[in-house]
Formats: C-alpha cells, structure tokens, sequence
C-alpha cells in the first residue's frame, strides 16, 4: 500500500480526527492558561484577603468554557463520523477535509479568546481587590470574550452539521 | 520577558494599595491637635504593628525605618523578578557606602546611620569595606568605590564622596535597568535623573560654582543631554524654563521658576518634581501585567513614608497646617 | 561703729590719719572707677541686647530651614550628609583691656576663603535644596554669633569687676573710713583726756606744794 491508496482508504477518518483532536486541545490550552493567570492572580489576592475566595473562584471559571466548547464540538465531531456510539462510516477524503475545516473556528477561536479572557478576568481580580462591589462589572468584562468563543462555537457547529458524509 | 509572571505580584500588590494612606487621612494627621493626635491616626494604618515600639510620638522615625524595612522585605517576597527590586534598594547600598567610607576616613563608628535595605546586608558591606574586598560586588560598584577611594585621598574634599558615588548610583541603576529591558523602568530613571539633574543646576546656580564643578556633578543618562545643562549655567531662571519648553518639564520648570523669583527658593521645584514622577508612576494603575505596579507601588510606599515624616516633623514643631500642607507629596491614592 | 584695737598713743594717731587719708583718697577713685565701669556697661548691655535679637532670629530662621530638610529627608540621609565638613574654620581669641578688665577679642578665618560652595559638604542626587538654605543661613550667622558671644564675655567680666569695685568701695565707705573716723576720735579723746588728767594733776600737785611751802 503506497502513500495515494493509504490516503485514499483513510485520508477521510484521519483529517476528521485531526479535526476533533485540535477542536479539544486548542482550546484546551488556551483555557487551562487562562484558568491558569487568573488562579495566580486569585492567590495573590487571597494572601491579603482570604476572605474573598468564592468571588474570585467565579472569575477563575470563565476562561475555563472555551475548553468545553472545544469538548462539545469534538464529540459532534466523533458522533458525526461514528466513531461514537456506533458502526464507523465511512468518510470521504472530501468530507474528513471539510469537518476538519469545520473544527477550526473553534479551535483556533477558542484558544486565544481563552487567553484574553484569562487576562481580563486577572484584570478584574483588580476591581475585586479594590472595590469588591464592583466586581460583577469584573465578570461582565470578562463575559464580553465570551462572545466570540460562542460565535466560532456555533459557527463550528452549523458547519459540521451542514457537511453530508 | 514576559509579562504575565508578575501577576500573582501584581493583585496581591492591589489589595495593598488598598491600605495605603490616602489623602483624606494625612489631612486629618495635619489638622489633629498635637503630634500624639496625628500619631494615633496613624494606628488605623498599616503602621499600626510599629507603634507597639515607641512610646511617644517623638521616636516616629524608629516606626518609618522598621515600615520601610518591611516595604522591602515585602518586595523581595512579592517580586518574581529579584533584579526589579534591586534598582530601587541600590540607592541604599550607596547610602550605606558613603557612611562606611566616612566613617573610615573620620575615624568614627557612625553605624547608626547604616540603613539595612540594601542588596548587601549592612554587616557584610562593613566587613568587606574593612578589609577593601570587593570581590562580591558588582563591577560597577567595586568600580566606584575605588574611584571614589582614590579621588579623596588626591584632594581630601569629602564632597567627592557623596558627588562620585551618587554618579555610580545611577550608572549601577540605568544598567539594571537596562538589563531588565523594561521601558517603564529606563523612563522612570530617566526622569529621575532628569529631574535631579535640574534642581542641582538650581542649586549650583545659586552657590555661584563655576562650569567645571557642574560637569562633576551633572548626572548621566536622562533624557536631557548634558550639554544642555553645562551651556546654559549662566543663563537666568526665565530663560532656562523657556529653553526647555520643548520638555515635559516646561510646566513644573515654570512654576517653579515663578516662586524662585518670589521667595528665592528651589522647595517648590522638589515638591513639583517629586509629584511629576507620582503622575508618571500612576500610569500603572490601569496596568494588570508587567513590572509597573510594583514599581509604583514601592514608589507610593517611599512618598507615603515621606510624607509622614514631613507631616510628623510639622507637628512635633507646631509648624502651621498650610506650611506642612505646602510642602506635602501626591499621594498615590 | 567698732573701733579699732589699737594703743591710744599720738604716734598710732599719726599713722591711723595717713591711712585715713589714704582711704578717702582711694574711696574717690574707686567710686570714679566704678562710675565708668557702670557707663560702659550699660552700653555694652544694649548692644548685647541688640545683637541677640537679631542672632536669635537669624538662628531661628536657620533652624526652620533645618527642620524642613530634615522633614523631606531621612535622618541617616541628612545626617550622612553633613557629617564630614569639607570646610575648617579656625578661631583666633585675643584679649582687650577695657578698665583693667581683660575681654575676649574673637577673630575666625575659614580656611577656603572665596569658595562659596565649600560650606556644603555633600552630593546633590540625595539631599535637599532646603538644606542649602539652612546652611547659607548658618553659616551667615556665625559671625555675628562670635560677636556675640565676645560681647556676652565681656559683659559677665565687666559685671563681676563692677561688683567686685563695688564691694572695695562698699568696704571702705561703710567700714574702713567710719572705723578709721571712730579710733581717730577715741584716740583723740584718749590724748585730750590725758591731757586734762595731767593738767589736774599738775594743778594738784601744784596746790599741794604751795600748801607744803605755807606750813614750813
């Protein structure tokens, strides 16, 4: 079996995995920094103030959704090609090309929002250590990020629902 | 480098920032009766665990020595970057230098004036001074010092001790800074230097010292070269601040220059240079990252120390509010 | 008024008058001493007075100043600063004879005339420029300080003369020459009384012979 028949046979299944694995992992990464900037500043709060943790633990979860939608798209992904729940069908070099395009706005999306999200909601630890009262504007500032993340989710969605195998 | 590493730093530093003296409360301290009226405002500061040590409000510098001396051990908990801290506490290890180097040529123990926030621990520096060993030091202090060393002992003019390492102070910091690579800080040593290269032309102007004195004493590295403070040491106080209206300096230089004229003076210029720099440092209060708020931070601390000592001494000398209020630094908050 | 001790003789009258004379004499003198002295002194006290207001004021001034630099800088700051003075100044003190009272002449000569800036001793970076001025003002009244201070001396010398001429003229109006007067008269009494008692005698003595002469 030379490099053509092996595309061939299984370019198709292997370009969507490629796909779901990247619709996962990037976002992935981005969260678990964001999550990650967020949490140090958090505890850089705490050791002056312990008593605000619940708050910042609400600021520490946002950049956190991007790895998730990352999650939610890989398994339509996954149920999609059968991988899931079933009989694996047979995907087409064309159809693997197309959901592993599909994948990417939320991969790539996901990713950096995760980022800037974790360093706005770092930002708002700020708000939270100054002024605690204002510091569900922290959270909206952080949420306004979110938007996008939400806008490549659905775009990744309507995409990969729309291919026919 | 990488300015998410100060994070941590930088929202514990906020909640600090938060118990920083404001305004209103030195306000207060100036108004209060009497000096032990001021010194009891002070208990709902941060300075309140110091003031367990003195028993009456005379001792007040026993309170601002120990709160600096936390400030700085603070720093160097907080600090990811140890280098960043080091610029600011430099300017101790050269204080301490000075008091070694006269102690030693005036034969006198004047350990009392050794203050203990330096890079070098005051008890190492002694030892290594005895013993002119200065193996441990950075090339540019071990340089200073021996330069230092060997002007005195041409002239014996105790001046140059304090002129030639004050010049090695802001070479040592400039290069720090330089390492570290980060604008705000080079900007905050150049106005710094700037500024300071500004008041001690006023000063030298006016003790009537000629060119090659200036140039001695003239600091590198600001933005300002120093050929434009050699050519016009002749020139009067109006005329200077209009040279320099091209400067971020014109406003400071020209309020300045007015109240010369009227009380023959250079004190307003101190305290308008010094809240120039808290105008420039207060740029990092919308900063989240990078190195700035720490700077600010130690910054605001140092000026908060000041003020209290400025207000402190008022008190103690029933100075009138106006003329401690007149005098009294920006505050940070 | 006690007397003194002494033997009613005509010769310790002769020497007790000389003394007496001697006494006056010197009580004059004294007294005129003591006028002059009082004169200059008063004058002294005046320019004294003056001198110290305007010294006390100077130094106050100075002394603000000082304050206020000492608020913007730290003590060990300050203190690094001015600890090593650059310049030396010496103090040259003769005397002056005012009365045959010795006072102080002052004369200080600093030792790097015509430089201005030799009074600061210290780097420009760290200190204040409120610390020049405390120094300027200091230093421009060191020598109206030292004048003082001479005048001060000399005030206290001249006092203790004043009172010490007043004691002398004290002594010799209260108590030599009244005591002097007393033993004079009471020998001159004693002498008279003598005298009388002689003639009495000779008259007696007299009458008795003439008597004697009568009976034979």
């Amino acid at each position: 079996m030379n490099l053509v028949e092996f595309m061939t046979n299984y370019g198709g299944l292997l370009m969507a995995l490629l796909g779901a694995a990247l619709a996962t992992a990037l976002p992935g990464i981005g969260s678990a920094k964001g999550v990650g900037i967020v949490g140090e500043a958090a505890s850089g709060l705490i050791t002056e103030d312990p008593d605000k943790f619940g708050q910042t633990l609400i600021l520490q979860v946002i950049p956190g959704t991007q790895g998730f939608y990352g999650f939610v798209t890989s398994l339509i992904i996954l149920s999609k090609i059968g991988i899931l729940g079933g009989s694996g069908i047979e995907v087409s070099v064309s159809a693997g090309f197309y959901i592993f395009l599909a994948s990417l706005p939320i991969a790539l999306a996901g990713w950096g929002s995760a980022i800037s999200q974790g360093k706005t909601a770092a930002a708002g630890i700020s708000i939270l250590a100054k002024k605690p009262e204002h510091m569900f504007k922290a959270v909206l500032f952080a949420a306004m990020v979110e938007t996008y993340a939400v806008i490549a989710l659905v775009t990744s969605i309507i995409m990969i629902t729309g291919i026919q195998l | 480098m990488d300015k998410l590493i100060y994070t941590q730093a930088i929202s514990r530093l906020k909640v600090l920032e938060t118990r920083l003296i404001e305004r209103t409360k030195m306000d207060r301290m100036i108004d209060a009766s009497s000096a032990e009226e001021a010194m009891k405002i002070l208990q709902e500061s941060e300075y309140s665990i110091h003031l367990g040590k003195i028993k009456r409000a005379e001792e007040y510098e026993v309170v601002l020595k120990d709160e600096l001396k936390r400030i700085y051990s603070l720093m160097y908990e907080v600090t990811p970057v140890k280098q960043l801290i080091d610029i600011m506490s430099l300017r101790y290890d050269y204080h301490n230098i000075k008091v070694l180097l006269k102690a030693k040529e005036l034969k006198t123990p004047l350990d009392h004036l050794l203050i203990d926030v330096g890079t070098i621990p005051t008890e190492k520096m002694k030892v290594y001074l005895e013993n002119e060993d200065y193996t441990d030091f950075n090339p540019i202090m071990r340089e200073g010092i021996e330069k230092t060393l060997i002007r005195y002992r041409n002239d014996l003019d105790p001046q140059m001790i304090d002129i030639n390492l004050d010049a090695y102070m802001y070479k040592h910091m400039v290069s720090q800074a330089d390492e570290l690579g980060e604008g705000f800080i080079s900007k905050f040593l150049k106005i710094s230097i700037d500024l300071i290269n500004l008041k001690t032309m006023f000063r030298v102007k006016k003790q009537n010292k000629e060119k090659d004195f200036l140039e001695t004493v003239i600091l590198q590295g600001g933005i300002l070269d120093k050929d434009v403070f050699m050519n016009s040491l002749n020139d009067s106080m109006d005329n200077l601040a209009q040279k320099l209206s091209y400067t971020d300096y014109y406003n400071i230089l020209r309020l300045s220059v007015e109240d010369y004229l009227k009380t023959g003076k250079i004190n307003t210029f101190e305290k308008l240079s010094d809240d120039f720099i808290m105008e420039y440092i207060k740029k990092s209060k919308f900063m989240s990252f990078g190195p700035e708020p720490l700077l600010a931070y130690l910054t605001a601390k140092e000026t908060e120390i000041k003020n209290i000592r400025i207000i402190m001494v008022g008190k103690l000398n029933k100075v009138a509010p106006e003329s401690i209020r007149e005098r009294l630094r920006e505050t940070y908050v | 008024m006690a007397k003194l001790n002494v033997n009613p003789t005509r010769m310790e009258l002769t020497t007790l008058k000389k003394r007496f004379s001697t006494a006056k004499r010197g009580h004059k003198l004294l007294k005129d001493k003591q006028d002059e002295l009082m004169r200059r002194f008063i004058d002294m006290i005046k320019e004294n007075n003056e001198l110290r207001k305007a010294v006390e004021e100077e130094l106050g001034a100075s002394f603000k100043d000082f304050l206020m630099a000492s608020a913007v800088m730290s003590t060990e700051y300050l203190e690094e600063s001015i600890i090593f003075p650059k310049e030396r100044i010496s103090l040259d003190v003769k005397t002056k004879n005012i009365m045959s009272v010795n006072v102080p002449v002052m004369e200080f000569k600093r030792e790097m005339e015509g430089d201005e800036g030799s009074i600061y001793p210290y780097g420009f970076a760290n200190t204040s420029a409120e610390l020049d001025g405390a120094l300027e003002r200091l230093y421009n009244v060191l020598p109206k300080l030292l004048m003082l201070a001479e005048v001060e001396k000399s005030c206290q010398l001249m006092a203790d003369e004043i009172e010490k001429t007043r004691r002398r003229v004290n002594a010799l109006e209260y108590m030599t020459i009244p005591q002097l007067q007393e033993t004079i008269k009471y020998i001159k009494m004693k002498l008279d009384e003598n005298e009388r008692g002689n003639i009495t005698r000779l008259m007696k003595i007299k009458s008795m012979m003439q008597e004697q002469e009568q009976n034979q």
